[in-house]
């Protein structure tokens, strides 16, 4: 009875996790295939559908090259990374060395920061970058990405900071080292896992956001998420190359995953979530 | 001794470089103008153009007169779209730097309310023989609002329907049959003869749907409620009206073209629109104004030739005995707006812009219709395709102005949700109109006319 | 400089700039969006004050509140329950197998978490097509059947299975790790006394990860009511309505339609259930326990 029952949950899993696998398996058989047909079977290969990668793709009247969007998204996930990991190495030292009465009520705002909607601040932050003058530029949405992702960054790095032991600090203190140069020469270092960590997040987050370029950026600086969108919303849908830009698109976070694999791990266990 | 009479004559030497310089850069006073134009798509760049065109022009003007001012003007062509480029303009505005001219912005009665853009008058008084006086009537009456001029117009999409009509030959129609079956003005047939041609051409197996239309709100929204038997707008009290019964009818009608196949069930993005209609895959759409062909023939691969014999238009006939057809105007003006530091130079730049020169050009690259009867006559227009531009201009002479009313955008997006809604069967027509109802009145509370 | 205001300095340095980059850009966000629902903010970025008209109006003559409300009533419960049940039924299956195998299934369940959403949503697309080319579509094709239109007859069953199963790859993981931590040896002890495997579930495994567990459904709560983006880009609501939330209801009011203020105040409403969930859950759990459930020991 066991046994059947058994074989019955992993056949229901199976059927469950069949979606997944196929429209996995579609993004990587479209895009070497001309056309689909019978769903997943692809009518002949081609390598077609990569060209956006050498030749300029149509759009509007004429045809524009992938690179400039390209390089529009390293651009906004490159600062995005590199802010958050700076203001939260500074922030996550802080928060777990220095004693004082307010380190409770930092690490609740954390908590608030963590639970309070991105989407229900969209608005918010769309005035608030207006008002600011940043509003249509790619700094500004920078800046909300990077306030986004603070608070959960700077739990992670707290946790790493906290695995050093107070006499590696004291020595360096009692040989005359001020605060400054004992986080960046000592201890720095000894947290680049979560350093690692805390990059990866942030630049997936940025690499993969869509809602906040397509709202905080005008339209003619595009980034691959808005690009890719806007090809689906308005020309005609061509699966196959839709499948192969994506499949590029998607393959920087999938690297940076698999290479970044053993501190994640850990970081996942800190109840990490990315969003 | 020696130093200082070294330092003496450097002073001096500075002193006159620094009172010479004044003098030599001084020339012809310079004003630069910026301009902000929509596409949306990449047709009417010569929106654009012209505005460049007419700022040489007014520049080669003031130097034979010998007149001490330059024009420097930069003409920004947009591919936003109407939305996107809202946004982007009131973001400038709002920031101080809006551009000058700007054109993509249809809500006249809120632009002029809030002071957004400036009223142009006196401008086309002084200079109606000179330029303005055969504009066509209803793109003047296309930026009045309050008794004042707003805008110069600037070009106008007639909405009409395209059909197929190599599709129709198929069908074994002669072409004297089909010029009488869909005569161009849409007198003396109703909509049902659209719907049976659809019909027998999906029963053939020679389309894969008879008809399509806009998957956007558009003022094909006025066009619907008209041929439908209704009004939506009261001209004694200003306010948008909506007639149940007539909006009854049209839900009725959407869900029976897609219960029997006619129209998808879910409207097809744009692209696909257009790819279906030139690929001859669907028999006719609702979708498009006079001027697309020339994005079909850009873009989509419609040849000139095709375009000749291949398509027909018309505008939308009556759905119901009494009503009558119509046509939308759909006009686009060039707007100065009030952040302008020389209005008068910027009123000469438009007037220039509008001139049968410019009007030609534009409606060369575009096959919109020529707003302005001077330019029908042009040499540039009198052969295919171009003379195209001039017959269809005769349609802006009985095309509805557009409605102008603050609420109107909103008016059009409201109703077109529900056409979403009965197209995709989660609401029934009878209930569509009574929510339609229900909504109208809490969104435009008193500046709508509710009527059975 | 005595110790204690260098000590401050030093605080100082360190925490100001992540601090005011926080509060600039996500807390004044906060604030405005409480202030701009107090106004008439359009498109035109001019506004009055209307005091509490935007609201009075949600809950009083806006027509369509009501079937969003309805909408986000069943989509919340359904998420969380897809989002809990499925990671928990995963993580169990994939430590209960070889671990070979185990390996895999989570790969395949991690998957939807690293593609990016607008990819994530083609995928979906292309597998709801309503054309013939669509995979369901053409599978029925295959079947003789006739093509349907999957996203407009199951809109919101659709957008709650697709945002649910994000949440449920995250909770596969954290749960995969909170069984595996537990102590090989009292689950051995279970079965040789005869457990079957639902036995061991229920009385040994469920216990020891109750903490997870709770964790998981308190994040998803606020997640699940506020999650949009996926909507919006699949069925944008769904026809005339039938799959719009709460949370896209105050995108599309402001962005599409330009009712900034109107927006403004549905997305202050939504912060205040928000507020709510995590005071319910800060009761619950207390914020000590809370604390230390972030540090994961």
């Amino acid at each position: 009875m066991g046994r059947v029952l058994r074989y019955l949950a992993y056949a229901a899993i199976a059927l469950m996790s069949l979606p997944i696998v196929i429209m996995v398996a579609f993004l990587v058989v479209a895009s070497f295939s001309t056309r689909l047909t019978m769903g997943l079977v692809p009518a002949g290969l081609t390598l077609e559908n990569w060209s956006f990668l050498w030749a300029p793709i149509p759009w509007g009247l004429g045809r524009e090259y992938v690179w400039p969007t390209l390089a529009n998204t390293l651009m906004y996930a490159g600062g995005s990374t590199v802010l958050r990991v700076l203001l939260v190495t500074l922030a996550g030292y802080a928060v777990s060395r220095i004693s004082f009465r307010g380190r409770l009520f930092v690490l609740a705002f954390q908590m608030v920061g963590r639970v309070v909607p991105g989407a229900g601040l969209l608005i918010g932050m769309y005035f608030t970058l207006y008002y600011l003058g940043l509003l249509f530029t790619i700094p500004g949405v920078v800046l909300i990405r990077t306030a986004m992702g603070i608070p959960m960054a700077i739990w992670i790095m707290k946790g790493f900071f906290d695995g050093i032991p107070w006499e590696l600090e004291w020595a360096a203190m009692v040989d005359g080292c001020s605060r400054l140069q004992l986080w960046r020469r000592v201890l720095l270092p000894l947290v680049r896992p979560g350093i690692a960590a805390v990059a990866v997040f942030a630049f997936m987050e940025a690499w993969e956001d869509f809602i906040y370029v397509y709202v905080l950026l005008p339209g003619e600086t595009k980034v691959m998420s808005v690009l890719i969108q806007r090809l689906i919303a308005t020309e005609v849908i061509d699966y196959p190359f839709l499948a192969a830009m994506s499949l590029f698109y998607t393959i920087p976070p999938l690297v940076f995953y698999v290479l970044t694999q053993k501190h994640l791990v850990r970081v996942t266990l800190v109840g990490g979530v990315k969003r | 001794m020696r130093r200082a009479s070294k330092v003496l004559a450097l002073a001096i030497a500075l002193a006159l470089l620094t009172a010479l310089v004044p003098t030599v850069a001084t020339g012809p006073r310079v004003v630069k103008l910026r301009a902000f134009c929509i596409g949306p798509g990449p047709m009417p760049v010569t929106r654009a153009t012209n505005l460049e065109d007419a700022a040489r022009l007014l520049n080669s003007i003031f130097e034979e007169l010998g007149i001490d001012l330059r024009v420097e003007l930069e003409a920004e062509f947009s591919e936003l779209k109407w939305k996107p480029f809202e946004e982007k303009f009131f973001a400038a505005y709002r920031a101080g730097r809006a551009p000058d001219i700007v054109i993509g912005l249809r809500n006249i009665p809120v632009l002029a309310d809030e002071g957004v853009i400036i009223p142009l008058d006196d401008h086309v008084k002084k200079f109606w023989n000179m330029n303005y006086f055969d504009f066509f009537l209803s793109l003047w009456k296309s930026v009045e609002w309050k008794g004042h001029i707003w805008g110069i117009p600037q070009d106008a999409t007639p909405g009409c329907i395209w059909y197929r009509k190599d599709v129709l030959r198929k069908l074994g129609y002669s072409d004297d049959e089909i010029a009488r079956m869909l005569p161009p003005d849409g007198r003396g047939i109703t909509l049902d003869t659209i719907v049976r041609l659809a019909r027998e051409a999906k029963e053939a197996g020679l389309v894969e749907y008879g008809i399509v239309h806009r998957p956007s709100p558009g003022d094909t929204i006025f066009i619907y409620m008209k041929i439908f038997g209704g009004e939506v707008y009261d001209e004694e009290t200003g306010k948008l009206v909506l007639v149940k019964s007539a909006a009854l009818r049209m839900f009725k009608w959407f869900k029976q073209m897609v219960d029997e196949g006619l129209i998808p069930g879910e409207p097809p993005p744009w692209g696909t629109i257009h790819s279906m209609f030139v690929e001859g895959r669907v028999f006719a759409t609702f979708a498009s104004h006079v001027g697309t062909p020339s994005e079909w023939m850009a873009k989509y691969g419609l040849t000139e030739e095709q375009f000749r014999n291949d398509l027909g238009f018309l505008a939308f006939p009556p759905a119901v005995p009494g009503a009558e057809p119509v046509t939308t105007l759909g006009p686009l003006p060039y707007l100065i707006t009030s952040q302008c530091k020389h209005p008068e130079i910027a009123e000469l730049v438009l007037m220039l812009a509008t001139s049968p020169e410019a009007v030609v050009k534009h409606s060369k690259r575009t096959l919109r219709p020529v707003t302005r009867r001077s330019a029908m006559h042009h040499p540039e227009l009198q052969e295919w395709p171009y003379s195209y531009t001039v017959e269809t201009a005769r349609l802006l002479e009985v095309a509805a102005p557009p409605i102008i009313h603050p609420a109107w955008g909103k008016y059009k997006s409201i109703v077109f949700e529900h056409i979403k809604g009965v197209e995709a069967g989660v609401i029934s027509p009878e209930d569509a109109v009574e929510e339609l109802a229900k909504i109208l009145k809490a969104e435009l509370g008193d500046q709508i006319i509710i009527r059975d | 400089m005595g110790p204690g205001l260098r000590k401050a300095l030093t605080l100082f340095v360190f925490l100001a700039p992540p601090l005011a980059v926080v509060t600039l850009f996500f807390l004044v966000p906060v604030v405005l969006t409480a202030l701009l629902s107090l106004t008439d903010m359009h498109e035109t970025l001019r506004w009055n004050f209307v005091g509490l008209e935007n609201f009075r109006r949600m809950l009083g003559y806006d027509p369509r509140v009501h079937r969003i409300i309805v909408n986000t009533a069943i989509y919340v419960p359904s998420a969380l329950a897809i989002t809990i049940g499925l990671g928990l039924l995963i993580a169990l299956a994939s430590t209960s197998m070889r671990e070979g195998a185990g390996i895999l299934l989570r790969t395949i369940w991690f998957l939807p978490n690293l593609i990016p959403p607008v990819v994530y949503i083609l995928l979906w697309r292309w597998f709801f097509d309503p054309t013939r080319y669509g995979f369901l579509n053409a599978v029925l094709a295959l079947l003789g059947q006739g093509p349907r239109a999957w996203l407009t007859e199951y809109a919101l069953p659709i957008v709650i299975v697709v945002n649910a199963l994000i949440g449920a790859s995250v909770c596969m993981v954290v749960f995969t790790s909170a069984i595996k931590s537990i102590p090989p040896e009292l689950i051995m002890a279970a079965q040789v006394d005869g457990a079957s495997y639902l036995q061991t579930v229920r009385y040994v495994i469920l216990p020891l990860i109750r903490w997870p567990l709770m964790f998981m459904t308190a994040w998803h709560v606020p997640a699940h009511l506020n999650a949009y983006v996926y909507t919006l880009l699949l069925t944008d609501g769904g026809p005339y309505y039938s799959s719009e939330v709460w949370a896209l209801y105050s995108y599309h009011k402001a962005f599409r339609y330009f009712e900034y203020g109107y927006g403004a105040a549905i997305s202050t409403v939504l912060i205040a259930l928000n507020v709510a969930a995590i005071l319910i859950v800060w009761k619950v759990f207390g914020l000590r326990r809370m604390m230390e459930l972030g540090g994961g020991e």
